[in-house]
């Protein structure tokens, strides 16, 4: 069975945090390679390495992982912009 | 266990240990068959001087040896990694296999120890040697 691509915003929490692939690595225990796998959606976590990444950034799983695209942060800031021209 | 070393260098080192091993179990199957003769005898104590060199740079400073036999220092990627290496391995080894017991049999050739033992340490060696040349980018 093939695996369908997960979605994520890793580097984007990552780089925010202002932290850098080794340290998150060593954080969640695995090799910093690993980071660079999951950042460019080249490998799907499992459930539970999903919740120790969850854990760091202290927000839902659900906010880091989808199994639809993100939609940009353009996007989401446009989206926001007509919400708030709207009311 | 993160080392930057390169790519291109750690294939070199794998090559050359393998190569290194096929030299040293001819030289000596022939060595036996046809008489030791000074030339193939230096050949044989080259090849394997080189090929334990190799086999220490290649597989044990790079960290490939580990990757393929210390399951418990990887991670869920890299244990998915190595179990995908490891069946590919096999079915390469097993190939391998047939094709020289077909050959020994066909040419009425007696198994040695040493074939055997070499293709002992080639299976533990091919699955290294399988994920130098399937990854692009090695820091183990």
């Amino acid at each position: 069975m093939k695996n369908r691509k997960i979605y994520n915003r890793i580097m984007i929490l990552r780089k925010e945090q202002g932290m850098s692939r080794a340290e998150l690595a060593k954080i969640i225990g695995v090799n910093f390679q690993t980071i660079g796998y999951l950042e460019r959606e080249e490998y799907n976590p499992s459930l539970d390495l999903a919740f120790r990444i969850a854990d760091v950034f202290d927000v839902p799983v659900d906010a880091i992982f989808s199994s639809k695209p993100f939609p940009s942060l353009a996007d989401l800031l446009r989206q926001r912009s007509k919400g708030l021209n709207n009311e | 266990m993160n080392k930057n070393i390169n790519i291109i260098t750690v294939r070199f080192w794998v090559m050359l240990t393998v190569i290194c091993l096929f030299i040293l179990i001819t030289a000596y199957e022939l060595g036996v068959n046809l008489g030791w003769t000074i030339s193939l005898r230096i050949v044989s104590i080259s090849s394997l001087v080189l090929s334990i060199i190799s086999y220490v740079f290649g597989f044990f400073v790079t960290g490939l040896w580990k990757f393929t036999h210390n399951f418990d220092s990887l991670d869920e990627r890299e244990i998915q990694l190595s179990g995908k290496i490891l069946r590919l391995a096999y079915a390469i080894f097993t190939i391998f296999v047939m094709i020289i017991i077909y050959v020994f049999v066909l040419f009425d050739i007696q198994l040695s120890v040493i074939l055997g033992a070499g293709l002992l340490l080639f299976a533990h060696l091919l699955p290294g040697a399988i994920l130098a040349f399937s990854e692009k980018d090695l820091r183990l």
